[in-house]
């Protein structure tokens, strides 16, 4: 593209009125870059332009500004609808570069490859079909579409059909199996890519963790950050709190201990008033704690949120039951582990061999230190 | 915990707005716009500030402009561009210019582009004498529109560091880049003077197309500001290769000629045969002449002739 020499436009060519002054111009003429509205003027400045700085004054520029003029109303141009004259601008000749690198072609994919090798041609295919039994035009894929096989009320049994087993759902896990096997092809496919150097801004790849049961998938950092802190803390669930046991390759003597809960300690020479108050508060702690009139508001939150608990618990084991399918396979093991706040009796349900419901220890104010959320170990 | 292996996922944007912004900062195959991130070092002076306000405003619409000082931003210190790298590829600008006011360097501005969101070139330049925009008063040019550029003196061509203050002021305000233009429109230019070697006029000019005898109108030039008499001071080039790499044009691809299709799905060429003459070519001659040139030869170099064959009659 900037393949053209700068244009030489002599002086001579032009109209008579700009040059106000003749007497300097010499026979080599301006250059004049018309793609980029830009014109040289390559003799040296002449002094008398020059102002008290040194600098020259835009007077010296008049004769590159004409140049320039001469060059843009000579372009092939048409006028527009509202009357504008519009002229159809060359090449740039200064080789400006570029911001970005050239973008490169995207690599095909497995299935391009495939395509390709066996003369598959795309068909381009219509967004509306004619559905026969519903007597309408459909649309082919989304909301009401043609031949939607979730679409009917009953769905005929076939001989390798097993008893119990829902088609429905058989059919949702089917697809979302598709749908995750095509996701990793997808992904396979941009890593390929990634490798022949093809890096595309809008997708990225990142890493993510297999989802355990239900609940979502957590980021890496986090998960090792829990992994950690587990770990700490069965470190430190010795009889002698982690004191004498060794610590393991890697790991700096003293990392396991949790820090210890210190309280502010009552010195000497502080007002009586802190005392007061600390010793104060303190007090009316354990009284609230042991009264026996009055509404133990913690306790009924507890109540309450312990049946509730249950009421959920006990819908899911029941979902658990009819959707035998294993999904993902971790959330029947350990997902049910029961904490405190669970009475015994409505914790447990016949036959449900996987979920250890502990003997009630009494509705407790929620645990809410070891509070988890659902669906993990 | 079991060491499964972790698994990838695809991150697509989450909105059709999101993917178009990040389609936009995929590489073009033709280049329109460059942006202008301008921002400060870790000192400014109102003098480089007001001279960043009005390149800003010249670059309207197409520059971002950042308010707080920026301690780490040293383009001339190994690594100190690190951190211009990273606001640029943030704001997706090929071009920046940063204000900073040492007492070594006063009222230093700094103009340089990138290339792939890394350091490509810049020229640090002195201010020396800005009247801002608004001094001048109103001016009749919009706003957007494209200007024209008048580079005077020989010292353009002459002196390296000067030819890549062309080559950087050129691409800085140049603005889209376009096919078609309408003359009319053309209401203001940027004039760059060099008397010497290192002094620079930064004029910017609003340009008036007064009528002349003929189809070419006469320019008159009026300055409308900023005006700065810049010194330049330091400068770095380009390293040879990432200048190659950055001036690769996309490769226009050469229609094949002479292949067609006929109606039975054949490849079919011409083959265009020059004229010849037959006449005067060097031919292999037939038999019977053969014959008789061979006979005549012997018979002047008085050889003793071979036996008349079958068809030869005597």
């Amino acid at each position: 593209m900037a393949a053209s020499s700068p244009v030489r436009v002599s002086l001579d060519e032009l109209t008579e009125d700009q040059s106000g002054r003749d007497d300097q111009i010499d026979a080599d003429g301006f250059e004049v870059d018309v793609g980029n509205l830009c014109a040289s003027d390559p003799r040296p400045v002449s002094p008398h332009l020059l102002d008290p700085d040194g600098l020259p004054s835009i007077e010296s520029a008049a004769g590159a500004a004409q140049a320039l003029a001469a060059a843009l109303f000579s372009l092939p141009g048409q006028a527009d609808d509202h009357g504008n004259w519009i002229v159809t601008l060359p090449d740039p000749i200064a080789a400006i570069p570029r911001e970005k690198p050239l973008p490169t072609a995207r690599p095909e994919t497995r299935w391009e490859r495939f395509a390709k090798r066996k003369g598959i041609k795309k068909r381009k295919k219509e967004k509306r079909v004619w559905d026969e039994e519903v007597g309408e035009w459909r649309r082919r894929y989304g909301y009401k579409r043609v031949g939607d096989a979730r679409d009917v009320a009953v769905l005929d049994a076939k001989p390798t059909d097993e008893v119990g087993e829902d088609p429905f759902t058989k059919m949702d896990e089917a697809k979302k199996e598709r749908v995750r096997k095509q996701e990793k092809r997808m992904v396979a496919n941009i890593k390929s890519a990634a490798k022949a150097g093809y890096v595309p801004n809008s997708v990225k790849l990142s890493a993510k963790l297999p989802e355990y049961g239900k609940g979502h998938p957590m980021d890496r950092k986090q998960h090792l950050s829990e992994v950690k802190s587990a770990a700490d803390q069965a470190g430190v669930s010795t009889a002698s709190m982690g004191k004498f046991d060794k610590p393991l390759p890697g790991e700096t003597e003293g990392a396991r201990s949790q820090p210890v809960k210190r309280r502010k300690p009552i010195a000497s020479g502080q007002p009586t008033t802190i005392e007061v108050e600390t010793l104060a508060k303190m007090a009316d702690r354990l009284v609230r704690e042991r009264s026996e009139d009055g509404l133990a508001v913690g306790r009924a939150i507890g109540h309450l949120e312990a049946a509730k608990r249950e009421a959920r618990h006990r819908e899911k084991v029941e979902r658990y039951m009819e959707g035998e399918e294993d999904e993902g396979g971790r959330g029947g093991k350990g997902g049910w582990k029961g904490k405190g706040g669970r009475k015994g009796k409505q914790g447990r349900k016949g036959g449900v061999g996987k979920v250890v419901a502990k003997a009630g220890k009494g509705a407790g104010k929620g645990r809410g230190g070891t509070r988890r959320r659902k669906g993990r170990r | 915990m079991t060491t499964d292996k972790l698994k990838q996922r695809l991150q697509k944007p989450k909105t059709k707005k999101g993917a178009r912004l990040l389609r936009a900062r995929e590489p073009q195959a033709v280049e329109v716009l460059k942006k202008a991130l301008f921002l400060f070092g870790h000192n400014t002076s109102q003098v480089i500030k007001d001279v960043l306000a009005d390149l800003h405003k010249l670059k309207w619409q197409e520059s971002v402009k950042y308010t707080r000082k920026n301690d780490d931003v040293k383009p001339f210190e190994a690594g100190g561009e690190a951190s211009l790298e990273h606001f640029c590829k943030k704001t997706d600008c090929g071009l920046f210019a940063v204000g900073n006011h040492t007492k070594k360097r006063p009222h230093n501005l700094l103009l340089g582009r990138m290339y792939n969101y890394h350091l490509y070139d810049m020229v640090e330049f002195g201010v020396v004498g800005f009247k801002s925009l608004g001094s001048f008063g109103c001016a009749r040019c919009q706003l957007g529109g494209k200007p024209s550029f008048l580079f005077v003196g020989d010292k353009f061509e002459t002196v390296p560091v000067l030819k890549l203050v062309k080559n950087i002021l050129l691409d800085f305000f140049r603005g889209r880049v376009v096919k078609q233009l309408n003359v009319m429109g053309l209401d203001r230019a940027v004039v760059v003077m060099a008397a010497a070697d290192d002094k620079l006029a930064f004029v910017h000019c609003q340009i008036n197309l007064k009528k002349s005898g003929t189809q070419v109108p006469q320019m008159e030039l009026k300055e409308i500001g900023p005006r700065m008499h810049l010194e330049v001071r330091r400068f770095r080039e380009a390293p040879a290769d990432l200048s190659k790499e950055a001036h690769k044009r996309l490769e226009t691809k050469k229609k094949e000629k002479n292949v067609d299709i006929d109606t039975l799905h054949n490849k079919v060429g011409r083959v265009y045969v020059p004229r010849q003459d037959v006449d005067s070519m060097a031919l292999t001659k037939p038999k019977g002449v053969k014959r008789k040139q061979r006979e005549d030869r012997e018979q002047r170099m008085g050889k003793k002739t071979r036996k008349p064959s079958a068809h030869e009659t005597e």
